[in-house]
């Protein structure tokens, strides 16, 4: 620091707080400016893109070929799209959601914000709203985008059959919307809450990203485990109906049911028995299984909020 | 303009195990003001509620006449401040960092770029704001930092401790910088340091702390010794053995020096003439000391317990 410092006389700005926008919302577009400018989530943005047309393009070109249209029932789609769906996610939510509260402590960031008139509520908010709109423009949108595509353009099994198969086929069409939507939307609500807070707890983003992968195999293989321990009618109560698949990340792999129950399958595909209670046990486990996920989010937004409060005294 | 800058009335902040500030009584008329006092003596823990980051434990504080306690928004938002350790947004260069502060304090989008470049503009920062702050120096990351604390326009401007890791140039320019801003902007400057030196370069008076407690307020423009919250110092003669009358002062808790000559730290005259007589002794001139403002702020700081 040297020479002679050339001062100008300042304007005042009269910043009224009714003008103002709202602090959240300038954080929402700084990061996603920053998502932008940094050149490796730049260039994952551009790769997700090409991999999200051309899967959509591959799969539409698929159901819509008119040789050879290919046969897909509603929950092949939907574990398609569950698939499809959670991979761009992973990727995004280690490579930006696991530096956003890890990062801004390393560098005592927020102290920058705090010091503002920001309250630790309305920062969360703005964090939050970004990964969120992140996740929802890079699995989310593509993911319903594909299964629409899919239930209009597909040639499945609904289309040859009729009397009984036929209503459950059609009831087939309404689950693959009615569960697979609200299923991704828990996921992702799911994978950034515990990110953010994993990232809320460490000044390093790797060691944000690796307790993020962490908590999400130990979900797994919670799982896993529960699937091979298991006895056969906790199986019953919880495999086929979606809770060991959902531990799994494959939410809505529940062919087994339906498909056992409308085509007098005798066997799923864990070669378990097939029981005619099956299906009223799908609607308990998948939706205890949204209850237990969505408490596991709201519980690590809650104490995301509580650690990001408190931190405010820390500074 | 505001007619106080700072009141606080019985103000504190004291933790669990009884560390911590207060409670203090004080008026500040805009200015320059330097709050000193040695590391660990409370300075940083009075700014902090003042700001609204800590709940006060006690007493009242009003910050350009808002309550601290229902109004900490709107005193962040007519403050500006500048933080000891170095503040970064990541991913964000200095420009970017200093506009992202004007908007957050409430500057319209389509003039916080002006904004930013007229507070970098008035700390000397150039093309070197456009650098990751990461790569900067020492002295332009606390220009970025001074920037960010005066790019809204503040009325008041509190820096804790903005000359550290500073060297002898860059500190000289920081302070110069921060009395040129203060007299450009009209803006009144709450500058807190342990370095006496700082406080005499650019503040009207320096609020001495020393345990958490405010032991003086001392002019520094004029160099005359105030009467502080724990009294004035007088070099003392009396006539006879001055052991009894000094164990009388120390009684009545004032501080006693005795290495050179017989000095107290007194509420006043009447007060040693009084100690003087219960200690059957006779105070032949008890002469206020008139000393530079560095001498009579270190014996606040070095002082026995406030």
């Amino acid at each position: 620091m040297s020479g002679t410092v050339e001062l100008r006389r300042f304007r005042t700005w009269n910043s009224d707080a009714a003008d103002a926008r709202p602090g959240w919302s300038i954080l929402v577009r700084y990061h996603a400016r920053t998502l932008l400018r940094t050149w490796y989530t730049a260039t994952m943005l551009v790769i997700t893109a090409v991999f999200l047309a051309l899967g959509i393009g591959t799969a539409v070109a698929g159901w819509s070929d008119p040789v050879y249209p290919m046969e897909l029932s509603s929950w092949d789609l939907g574990a398609g799209v569950v698939a499809f769906s959670l991979l761009p996610a992973a990727v995004f939510v280690l490579l930006v959601g696991a530096p956003l509260f890890a990062e801004d402590l390393r560098y005592n960031a927020p102290l920058f914000y705090f010091s503002r008139p920001l309250r630790p509520a309305k920062y969360f908010q703005g964090k939050l709203v970004f990964l969120g709109g992140l996740l929802g423009a890079v699995a989310f949108v593509p993911a319903v985008l594909l299964l629409v595509l899919g239930l209009l353009l597909r040639v499945g099994p609904q289309t040859v059959e009729t009397g009984p198969r036929a209503l459950a086929t059609g009831a087939d069409a309404f689950h693959a919307l009615a569960v697979v939507v609200p299923g991704i939307l828990v996921a992702l609500l799911w994978l950034a809450a515990v990110t953010l807070f994993v990232s809320a707890h460490t000044r390093r983003a790797w060691h944000a990203a690796m307790g993020v992968t962490v908590l999400v195999g130990a979900w797994s293989l919670v799982g896993a485990s529960a699937q091979v321990l298991g006895s056969s009618a906790l199986k019953h109560l919880g495999g086929p109906g979606g809770w060991i698949n959902l531990l799994f990340w494959l939410p809505l792999d529940v062919r087994y049911h339906d498909r056992a129950v409308a085509f007098d399958e005798r066997r799923g595909w864990d070669g378990s028995a097939v029981r005619p209670d099956d299906h009223e046990l799908f609607g308990v486990a998948l939706t205890a299984v949204y209850v237990l996920m969505l408490t596991t989010s709201l519980l690590a937004l809650w104490a995301t909020n509580r650690r990001l409060r408190r931190m405010e005294a820390i500074l | 303009m505001v007619d106080s800058l700072l009141s606080l009335r019985g103000f504190g902040r004291r933790f669990p195990g009884g560390a911590g500030v207060g409670p203090i009584d004080l008026e500040l008329a805009p200015g320059i003001h330097g709050l000193l006092g040695p590391n660990g003596s409370g300075k940083t823990t009075l700014l902090k509620p003042l700001l609204g980051f800590l709940s006060p434990s006690g007493g009242q504080a009003r910050v350009l006449g808002m309550d601290v306690r229902t109004q900490n928004l709107a005193i962040r938002r007519h403050v500006g401040y500048m933080a000891e350790n170095d503040v970064v947004v990541p991913g964000l260069n200095a420009v970017q960092s200093v506009r992202l502060a004007a908007e957050l304090c409430g500057i319209p989008r389509a003039h916080a770029h002006e904004a930013a470049a007229e507070a970098l503009h008035a700390v000397g920062m150039g093309e070197e704001a456009l650098h990751d702050p990461a790569r900067m120096s020492t002295g332009q990351r606390q220009r970025m930092k001074l920037a960010a604390a005066l790019v809204h326009a503040p009325r008041l401007l509190i820096l804790d401790e903005p000359t550290n890791g500073l060297d002898p140039r860059g500190r000289r320019t920081m302070l110069r910088l921060i009395q040129e801003v203060a007299d450009e902007k009209d803006v009144s400057v709450l500058l807190s340091t342990h370095i006496l030196p700082d406080v005499e370069a650019v503040c009207r008076d320096a609020l001495v702390l020393r345990d958490g407690r405010l032991a003086a307020v001392e002019s520094v423009h004029h160099r005359t010794v105030q009467r502080g919250a724990a009294g004035t110092w007088f070099r003392v003669e009396v006539l006879g053995d001055p052991l009894p009358f000094a164990q009388a002062c120390r009684k009545a808790g004032w501080t006693v020096q005795s290495d050179d000559g017989l000095r107290v730290l007194a509420p006043g005259p009447e007060a040693l003439v009084a100690a003087a007589r219960s200690a059957d002794q006779l105070v032949l001139q008890a002469v206020p000391e008139e000393r530079g403002v560095e001498d009579a702020i270190l014996a606040h700081m070095e002082a026995g317990p406030a």
